[in-house]
């Protein structure tokens, strides 16, 4: 069907009218002839409606006026139709001409150039660094070349991962991954020092030297592993063989006992008027504790485990009566290391 | 009743099984949904107004009524119908 009315549109067909009595005779003398007819329409009962190949108009008109039928042209169309018309109007078609012409010849140009996945790079440096290459807006598609292009932005910018040049039509996508660095703080070299006074007990290293060995009492401050290789150890010479400095950040656990102080005390007039019995050596007593106890465990470290407990009660009447003080001691075993980078001394 | 003696060439179509339109020039009819009607072998319109059409055929007057009735194209075989088609019927 799409073949037949492109091949009515390149030979060209008239929209006819004709008017009479005998439509029907016309229709079947058209067929009869081998003049095809389409789109026929009754538009009442003398006038009928409908189109034909424009090189048989003659033949038809010819039939009509055999059967008492006008035909008459109410419309041309088709191909040589429009180049007739296309020949009375040249400028018309110079003009068509030229416009496609136009596009076509700008469509080999790239004229717009958009930065992808840049996310701390400036796109400006980005692109700065395709143009350099030759990837700017009204270059020529041609002259992009690609693989040119992805060495020029590695070069000009070394936090790259990944670059790519993708070229659609005149759209030229730079896509960009951008290396992720490692926190800084996260690698500089150091050692591993004490939080606290305590009682070490275990010790486990994964990198650097152990200093203190279980049994050893340590203060708050001293290193318990020391990031700075001794020379002659295997790690110290495997770290210059490989040309780096005989400094690593010195890594492990230090697992040690630790204590933790309190004191609190509890007077008769603090317990409430309307309460007698809070005013009792026994419930002063277990005030003071309770306060004590609350002061040491304030400053536990959460992963700290307690192992003990000692309880101390003062109930020093002879110098303010009635006075109850307390003083409770937490022994707890907990991680008695802490990682501290070495001063920065970086270039 | 007398039953009508099929001719050689009905014989012949049933025997080797073949399309009957193609040997014995009767017209094939295609209906389309209710929009269209193909009629092959049509020997020419005998009334076309776009409330009825009577075609003429080899087997009598195939009459299509329904409202809007257009003719898509007419060939020598081939007349395609379109419209709002309600009623085909077969006259001999």
């Amino acid at each position: 069907m799409l073949v037949r009315r492109l091949w009515w549109h390149v030979r060209g067909y008239v929209i006819i009218r004709a008017y009479g009595r005998r439509l029907e005779a016309l229709i079947n003398g058209a067929v009869r002839e081998g003049l095809a007819l389409w789109d026929l329409e009754r538009a009442s009962s003398a006038l009928l409606l409908g189109r034909a190949f424009a090189a048989d108009y003659r033949r038809l008109a010819r039939l009509g006026r055999r059967l008492g039928v006008r035909v008459d042209v109410v419309g041309k169309a088709g191909l040589p139709f429009w180049a007739a018309q296309a020949r009375r109007r040249p400028g018309l078609v110079l003009g068509g001409a030229v416009f496609v012409g136009v596009l076509y010849w700008l469509a080999q140009f790239v004229w717009f150039v958009h930065v992808d996945g840049a996310q701390t790079l400036p796109p400006a440096a980005v692109l700065e660094a395709a143009a350099a290459a030759g990837l700017r807006p009204g270059a020529p598609r041609a002259d992009v070349r690609r693989e040119d292009v992805v060495r020029s932005l590695h070069l000009a910018l070394p936090r790259l991962a990944w670059a790519a040049v993708e070229l659609r039509g005149t759209v030229a996508t730079v896509r960009v991954v951008e290396r992720t660095e490692a926190d800084p703080a996260l690698t500089r070299p150091g050692h591993v020092v004490a939080v606290r006074d305590g009682l070490v007990e275990r010790v486990v290293v994964t990198a650097g030297e152990p200093l203190v060995a279980p049994g050893d009492t340590v203060q708050a401050g001293m290193t318990l592993i020391s990031g700075a290789l001794t020379p002659g150890t295997r790690a110290y010479e495997e770290r210059v063989q490989a040309g780096l400095p005989p400094v690593v950040r010195a890594a492990g656990s230090v697992l040690g006992r630790a204590w933790y102080r309190g004191y609190g005390e509890a007077r008769p007039e603090d317990a409430a008027a309307d309460d007698p019995a809070g005013a009792s050596p026994a419930a002063l007593t277990r005030a003071a504790v309770e306060r004590a106890r609350r002061q040491a465990r304030a400053s536990l470290p959460p992963e700290a485990r307690v192992i003990d407990e000692e309880v101390v009660v003062v109930d020093d009447r002879g110098v303010e009566p009635g006075v109850v003080r307390a003083a409770v001691t937490i022994t707890v075993l907990q991680e008695l290391g802490r990682f501290s980078p070495l001063a920065a001394e970086e270039p | 009743m007398e039953r009508e003696r099929p001719s050689v060439a009905e014989r012949l179509v049933h025997a080797l099984d073949l399309p009957p339109e193609v040997l014995l020039n009767v017209p094939k009819t295609t209906l389309i949904g209710n929009v269209q009607v193909l009629v092959e072998n049509h020997l020419g319109l005998l009334q076309y107004d776009p409330r009825a059409m009577r075609i003429r055929t080899a087997r009598g007057e195939l009459v299509i009524t329904g409202a809007g009735l257009r003719i898509g194209s007419i060939l020598p075989r081939e007349l395609v119908v379109d419209g709002r088609i309600v009623h085909v019927e077969l006259r001999r």
